[in-house]
Parts: C-alpha cells; structure tokens; sequence
C-alpha cells in the first residue's frame, strides 16, 4: 500500500494533510516510512495503529485499488485482470520491490513474453520463465526517458510521478544512433537499439514521450534495416532538436574523426554511413 | 579451448598485452567450442582492420569493437587509435550495456 502514496505529493500538500488529516507526529512518522526509513516501536505503533487503516479507509473511498494502471484506455480487458493477478503473485515471492508490468501483452492479442520489471537497489540478473520475462531495474531507472514511457501504459504495484523533461544530449543521440547503424550492418539483433533510437529522437525534436503502443508502432514501421530512414530520422531530429551552431561544430569532429579513422580503416562501411548522414545534417542546419 | 591457451593466443594475435574484464573467464568457459573460435577469428579481423570500428564519445582518441555472441553474451576491445589494443570485455548482455556507457560507445 505505501508503495501507492507518492511522497513528494504528500509533502507539496503538507497543510492540508496536517490541518485535516494526521497530527504532527503522525505526518513525520508518515514521511519516514515513505523515505524508508526505520521506525522506533513506538513509532510501529503509531504507523499500523492510526496512521495506516486512515490511508487504507480514504483509498477504499475513492476507489483507489492496490495497483496504480496508467494508459487504462489501451489496455486489453482480460490482460488487466491477468496482469494484476501476475502483480499478487510475483509480491510474494519479490516482497516489498517496485513491480511494474508493461509492453505489448497489455495492449496487443499477439505478444511474445510478459514484461515484467522489477526494481532493486542492486542489479541482478535478468531472467524468462515460461513467458515471462523478468527484468530487474535499478530504482534511478525511474528517472529515464525509458521508463517515462514504458509506463505510459503500465500496472504497477506502485506510485510515481511522470517526468516529462530529460536532458538528452547530442552526443547520446549520435552514440546512439551509431550503434544501431552498426548493428544493422553487421546483420545483428537491432529491435532493443532501434526502440531507444526511436525515443530519443521523437523526444528531442517534438518533446514527445512515446506511450509503448505508439512506440510498438513506429518500430514495427522501422525494423526493416533501411538505413537511409534512420539516417532520415537522425538528420531531423538533429535540426530541430539543437543550436545550428552547435550542431554544426560538433558534426564537424566527428566527420574529421571518421575521415582519418577511415584511411586505416578502409573497409568501414559504418563510418561512411556515419559521414553521409552528419554531412547531410550539417548541409539542413546551414 | 584452454581459458589460459586462449588468452595466451589473444595476446599474441593482438600482439599488446591486452586486459581481460567483465566475467570473461567464466563467460569464456561457458562458450560453445564453436563459439570460442568465432571469438577469436573476430578479434583477428579486429588487428587486420576488417571489422567496423567505433569511437568513444567520451575519448576521442579511443575506438572500440563490438560483437554480439549468441543471445546473451557481448564482447568488446578497446583500443588506442594510434596504439595498442587495451581492453578485452566479454559478459552477459546487462553488463555490457553498463560498459558501453562508461566507455561512451
């Protein structure tokens, strides 16, 4: 249940909670199990004694049920019911962690495995069992773009507040978009490089955060390995999303970069696609 | 293949005293033979400039080789453009995106 209360909304409306609903020293003892923080036994008693069946008793009334759904609209009925007893299940035996369920089985009649992340303050080894693939998240996680739009259609056993500012910089976006020309090239698994691609580049030119559906989409528009159409993507995202100066400057390196790394390395076919594509950039921006 | 033969093998085809990281003697251990030999075939293509190099964001002067082993397992070897060869990564998928980014590949 906790994991449904959102501290920083509970600390934005501090007088309202403190006029109205919890005395002083049950908004502190609140607060401090939200931060994680141990609580003295008389401090336990407080917590489970008043403070916990108030919350329970206002979250029954405002039909507030133990998972948070994001998205409701494109979730299939019989996944929504599937998902939240998967969400039971897996709190036994991942007592206590952040579970949040999310990708195509939700919104799609075909899928390929259950996506299911759970967050922990260590990293641990991913794994699939039957479909269901558990992949285990550190909590910074929550921060990022992936995961901003990955929960736009979610259920999780938990509550967060959606970011819609990221600083994505150039950089990142051409680190990128290199690999996965790379990966493409070199005939290699591309689906998990063209997704981040995807994202980061309708985030830096529209300030769009792709819903999982949406993102679903355009990949599947994209996975045929044309490298002209992210090269097309890139170039655009490229000029709307940066100072043309800026742009142009950084280009520039890495062109001079890639045409002497070229002279040794003859056979790179990435590093003229690298060039093509910045040059073309370079060329829109002036 | 000998996890001690083949890092023996590595450093003299790259001639550089090259650093295994990652889980590299386990991940190499569980290769498939077939899978030990496509390693090394690639990291030979890598000294003979036939595989696609990619550079650091980070550091400039550094370029990297990366190759995707089955379903789980990445390598990559770093090397000094206009030197030796220093890093030889070889772990699980999670790991190595972890790398990537402390690389700035």
């Amino acid at each position: 249940m906790e994991n449904l209360l959102n501290l920083e909304k509970i600390e934005e409306n501090t007088d309202f909670v403190k006029e109205k609903l919890f005395t002083e020293i049950q908004f502190n003892i609140l607060k401090k199990k939200l931060r994680k923080i141990p609580l003295n036994s008389n401090e336990k008693t407080y917590y489970y004694k008043f403070i916990k069946p108030k919350i329970k008793t206002m979250m029954t009334f405002f039909n507030i049920n133990k998972n948070n759904i994001c998205g409701e609209e494109y979730i299939l009925k019989d996944r929504l019911k599937e998902t939240t007893e998967l969400i039971k299940k897996l709190e036994k035996k991942y007592k206590h962690k952040k579970i949040l369920i999310s990708g195509s089985f939700l919104f799609n009649k075909n899928y390929d495995d259950i996506d299911v992340f759970i967050f922990t303050k260590y990293s641990k080894e991913d794994y699939i069992k039957a479909k269901i693939h558990i992949t285990f998240l550190q909590e910074a996680t929550l921060n990022s773009l992936f995961f901003n739009s990955l929960s736009k259609i979610s259920i999780s056993n938990f509550a967060y507040t959606q970011k819609t500012e990221f600083d994505i910089s150039m950089n990142d976006v051409l680190q990128t978009y290199e690999l996965l020309v790379n990966s493409v090239l070199n005939k290699e698994e591309y689906e998990k490089s063209l997704r981040d691609f995807i994202l980061k580049t309708e985030f830096i030119s529209k300030k769009v955060i792709l819903n999982p559906k949406q993102l679903f989409y355009i990949k599947e528009k994209m996975m045929h390995g044309k490298i002209d159409v992210l090269s097309n993507t890139l170039v655009n995202s490229l000029t709307l999303a940066y100072n043309k100066s800026l742009l142009k400057k950084n280009l520039k390196t890495h062109i001079n970069d890639y045409k002497k790394l070229l002279l040794d390395y003859k056979c790179a076919e990435n590093l003229r696609v690298y060039i093509n594509t910045y040059s073309e950039a370079i060329n829109l921006a002036t | 293949m000998q996890l001690d033969e083949a890092k023996t093998e590595i450093r003299n085809v790259l001639n550089s005293d090259v650093k295994f990281e990652g889980h590299f003697d386990k991940c190499f251990d569980n290769l498939k033979e077939t899978q030990q030999q496509e390693l090394l075939k690639w990291i030979k293509e890598c000294k003979e400039h036939k595989i696609n190099p990619i550079q650091s964001k980070i550091n400039r002067e550094i370029i990297g080789f990366v190759k995707k082993i089955g379903s789980n397992i990445r390598t990559i070897l770093t090397k000094e453009k206009e030197g030796y060869f220093i890093v030889l990564f070889l772990d699980k998928h999670k790991y190595y995106e972890t790398e990537m980014n402390r690389l700035g590949f």
